[in-house]
């Protein structure tokens, strides 16, 4: 990534000398800083499917994050800087793991590092951040570097990865990138490197997009989504995804009250099911890791969990997990409730294995710098169901300052 | 049959003599719309007051608009900094640190208090809205051309406004909003204390710096939105698209 920013560097130093033999602007300087901290607790439903805590599920956590955020900005050239460095203490549930618990980690990262040289009808970045899009709460299929949205965990940001981005304005309403992974920076899971072709359309109620893209071993990959305003109050949208024969998608829709409640409806439906993706076994602020929770439950992976051969034998002898192919989210957020309070009602549910997740969340807006935030979360399933399976209730508090 | 006839004639014959000496409606709607930021391009600076219950809550953002589109970014409070709403032909996207990408959002959405995000867009009522002639009226003292206006376009927040427009200034001075049903929404007084050279040749145009929004003339709540005085100048298309929000 070193590399890709020297060169964006080297390049950008060339257009500000061309461009501007007049003399240098200003560099414009902005930092905001972010301050996160909460406390998470998780109770174990009774009949679980992890007796033994081998996933090593944290039964409290303790979270302080701090994220400030850089930009410095001189025409042509855009540099956003993002480091964060968080500080994790957590006690698990009993299980076979005990030397991880009540322990303190901390990890200083870039969630973004990047340049972006721009023009009036085009820019060129280089650098790590992350690259999502679409309409979607629950999952963006038409997204080939990463479908995951982040937008069902409030607070949490979304894994950054590298990447080099070129867009052109082609016209008022057509838009075209190339963006090429080149590292998987903070993601987790499987990794090629990729390019695609992203065509933009944008014009009135609709603004949609195709996206054509290939890895060096993998077949193409093909994807849509498209927005429609269809009145002041109502947004449909819709989303595809194709990948080795295997349709994903989803279809949503939005409305707002005049009383400011936004109401939302999503349908995902994913043709060939998988067994191998923790779709939304996720906790409310912090996320078990996705990957380890697929090797956990994927019977195809399971060596890989317990490579030792001294480690215990695994006390769930055969798991039919359940495929994950159809999902519904309903959602309701209510902003500036006494102009002070956001509201988010949240659930996601399972339509296969008929188990699901509630998500209360409040925000509550103190003064100028300080927002305070309180979540509650309630999985229902049996033992052999995504939701049901692992947790039986989250609960979080906590506060953001900013300056 | 004779009489309908008549009566008809008659109520045209009055219409027609109740307009008559006034101005074409498009070109009054037209010199307001300027008057709220219908520019080719233009940037300043929006604080929000708004007062409900007997708290007051406040928020600056700054804005950057070209021919409709406009792009809003929040300086204060510090726990709001950053956050973007775009609108483009009409349409909003959101945007805000922390969140993964823009999201499209309604007009209906409250920017603050009983500020709607639709009400920092500059207007196009000359385009989006049919005129009907109601009756001269005048607001302290001054004399306004009185439209009812409905909206020709689907998609915008006003189904319906009662624009009163200043006679002598061309600037729509109060707005009643009203939703399909025909329920009045709100109303806004509007001010203009900006005069702006806009082509650097002379060419003055009054424009917009204040709008207080009530509920109700009964009602206590209020929400003012202060424009500071307008930079004329280009804004680069780029500016108001979607795929830039954020990156």
């Amino acid at each position: 990534m070193n590399k890709i920013i020297l060169a964006c560097l080297g390049l950008s130093a060339g257009i500000v000398a061309a461009a501007e033999p007049s003399g240098p602007e200003p560099i414009q300087l902005t930092m905001t800083y972010r301050h996160l901290m909460f406390v998470q607790r998780t109770w174990l439903p009774s009949e679980r499917l992890d007796v033994e805590n081998r996933l090593g599920l944290d039964r409290d956590i303790w979270v302080s994050e701090s994220r400030p955020d850089l930009q410095i900005f001189r025409a042509p050239i855009d540099i956003q800087m993002h480091p964060r460095w968080n500080i994790l203490y957590r006690e698990q549930h009993p299980g076979l793991d005990t030397a991880s618990t009540g322990k303190t980690e901390h990890e200083v990262y870039f969630q973004t590092l990047r340049m972006q040289v721009r023009g009036d009808r085009w820019f060129v970045s280089g650098g790590r951040q992350a690259l999502v899009w679409g309409p979607a709460f629950l999952y963006a299929p038409s997204n080939p570097f990463d479908p995951y949205t982040a937008r069902l965990e409030p607070k949490a940001e979304p894994d950054a990865a590298d990447y080099l981005l070129g867009e052109v304005l082609l016209t008022d309403r057509w838009s075209s990138s190339l963006i090429l992974n080149t590292g998987r920076g903070r993601r987790t899971g499987t990794f090629s490197e990729k390019a695609a072709i992203k065509l933009d359309y944008m014009d009135g109620p609709l603004h949609g997009a195709v996206i054509l893209a290939k890895a060096s071993d993998e077949k193409w990959q093909a994807g849509a989504f498209s927005t429609a305003h269809l009145s002041e109050a109502v947004i449909g949208y819709a989303e595809i995804g194709t990948k080795d024969n295997d349709v994903t998608a989803l279809l949503g829709a939005s409305y707002t009250t005049w009383q400011r409640w936004m109401l939302t409806a999503e349908y995902l439906h994913q043709g060939a099911g998988t067994r191998d993706n923790a779709f939304f076994g996720a906790l409310p602020l912090r996320n078990q890791d996705s990957s380890t929770m697929a090797r956990f439950i994927s019977q195809d992976h399971f060596p890989e969990t317990f490579p030792s051969p001294d480690a215990p034998t695994p006390s769930i002898p055969s798991l039919e997990w359940p495929i994950r192919k159809n999902y519904l989210l309903l959602q309701a957020i209510y902003p500036q409730w006494h102009r002070t309070f956001d509201v988010l009602l949240q659930y996601v549910h399972n339509l296969d294995d008929h188990s699901g997740r509630a998500l209360i969340y409040g925000e509550w807006e103190s003064g100028q710098n300080l927002r305070l935030f309180s979540t509650l979360s309630a999985y229902h399933g049996d033992q052999m169901t995504e939701f049901g399976s692992l947790i039986a209730y989250a609960m979080a508090t906590g506060l953001m300052l900013s300056f | 049959m004779k009489y309908s006839f008549f009566l008809i004639f008659s109520f045209a014959l009055a219409a027609m003599a109740a307009n008559a000496g006034r101005p074409p409606a498009e070109e009054i709607l037209l010199a307001a719309d300027r008057a709220r930021g219908h520019f080719e391009g233009m940037a300043w600076t929006v604080e929000v007051e708004a007062m409900e219950s007997g708290r007051t809550s406040r928020e600056r953002l700054g804005v950057r608009a070209a021919t409709g589109n406009l792009l809003a970014v929040t300086e204060e409070p510090a726990n709001r900094r950053g956050n973007t709403l775009l609108v483009h032909d009409d349409k909003v996207w959101f945007y805000k640190p922390g969140l993964s990408r823009p999201v499209p959002v309604s007009q209906r959405q409250r920017l603050l208090g009983l500020a709607n995000y639709g009400d920092l867009a500059s207007t196009d009522y000359a385009r989006q809205y049919r005129a009907e002639y109601l009756e001269d009226a005048a607001i302290e003292g001054e004399l306004c051309y009185v439209y009812d206006l409905h909206a020709i376009e689907r998609g915008l927040l006003y189904e319906r406004i009662v624009w009163w427009v200043s006679q002598e200034r061309k600037v729509g001075i109060r707005a009643d909003y009203y939703t399909l049903s025909g329920k009045l929404i709100k109303t806004a007084r509007l001010w203009y204390d900006h005069v702006i050279d806009i082509d650097d040749k002379g060419t003055l145009q009054l424009f917009c710096s204040r709008m207080e929004i009530t509920e109700s003339l009964i009602s206590k709540d209020r929400t003012t939105l202060t424009f500071s005085a307008p930079r004329p100048g280009p804004q680069p298309p780029s500016l108001f698209h979607v795929n830039r929000l954020g990156r």
